[in-house]
């Protein structure tokens, strides 16, 4: 094995790693938070004006998630935990599929405009697929809420 | 682009999460259709892509430049991170709050009656009705959420990482 296409391997299995280790740390992260979610949610929905229908209103953030607890259970504090993640793992799913196609009309660009000299891919062309299709989330910074 | 096509999910979740009962995805699904039709699942799009642009707008102007500004500090970690998620959390939660409100508020009426006309009504009617202050609603658990969902994110992203490719080592 030559050692150009070696390199070509490990970058390609590096950027599945990658890929591999956001997908499964964003569900993470997405899991763990969920609560503050939630409770942001529902101190948005309250009408400052008129008391909600059912009882008192939240008076804030810590209150929201004590009294969500201790009235509805802590089951309630991952509610909308389904749509959440199936939202996380449909942008990742996106942003992968995405990825090869996105990185191909780059490289017919860079190759029309001979800045490449054989058939491989350069960095600023990964780079720049990468960015694209990470414009569907996933290596995004920001939290998918 | 993907905005638009998550909405729906947006829509579910918010519905789920308000709900004091046993909502499901499917009891959901049905009222919004039976109600709105299709269209429904799309209700609070502009403000969702709204907030989308603000977050994003307000996080790449602040992000890159804390990080650098922390390096020669704290040094190029975890901490470097930490800090400048910080500050661009803070920041994007500043600019973005009230789209936020407006868009939570707007997928929960879906399937119901409708409350706000528009985007800029539903700012409006929300300013008039409760105050400056109610743009904020839900600001501190934002703030806090983007903290923990970044340190996270990055702790379980450094360590699968480093497992993947170890395991992969192992197996060549």
């Amino acid at each position: 094995m030559s050692s150009s296409s070696s390199n070509q391997h490990s970058t390609t299995a590096e950027a599945l790693y990658r890929f591999a280790a956001s997908s499964v740390g964003a569900i993470f992260a997405e899991t763990l938070t969920l609560p503050t979610d939630v409770a942001k949610t529902r101190l948005q929905v309250q009408k400052s004006t008129a008391s909600a229908g059912s009882g008192q209103p939240y008076t804030g953030f810590a209150n929201c998630v004590s009294r969500m607890y201790r009235e509805e259970g802590a089951r309630a504090l991952w509610k909308g935990l389904a749509p959440a993640l199936i939202r996380q793992v449909c942008y990742s799913s996106l942003s992968l599929v995405l990825y090869e196609p996105v990185r191909a009309v780059y490289g017919r660009a860079f190759t029309s405009l001979s800045l490449r000299k054989d058939g491989t891919p350069t960095f600023a062309e990964r780079l720049l697929a990468g960015g694209t299709a990470g414009i569907c989330g996933v290596f995004r910074l920001a939290p998918s809420q | 682009m993907a905005i638009t096509v998550f909405n729906p999910t947006e829509v579910l979740k918010t519905q789920i999460m308000t709900d004091e009962g046993h909502q499901t995805m499917a009891g959901v699904v049905r009222r919004v259709l039976q109600s709105d039709g299709i269209l429904g699942f799309w209700a609070g799009l502009a403000p969702n892509i709204a907030r989308t642009f603000l977050v994003n707008a307000a996080e790449l102007g602040t992000y890159d430049q804390t990080k650098e500004a922390l390096i020669p500090y704290v040094g190029d970690n975890f901490f470097a991170f930490l800090g400048a998620s910080g500050v661009a959390g803070f920041s994007s939660a500043v600019v973005s709050t009230p789209a936020d409100v407006v868009k939570t508020r707007m997928m929960n009426n879906a399937g119901g009656k409708r409350v706000y006309s528009s985007m800029v009504g539903a700012l409006f009617t929300i300013f008039s009705q409760e105050g400056p202050q109610a743009l904020y609603k839900g600001f501190a658990p934002i703030f806090v959420r983007k903290i923990l969902w970044c340190s996270t994110f990055f702790v379980a992203y450094e360590k699968l990482r480093i497992l993947l490719r170890g395991a992969n080592g192992n197996n060549p």
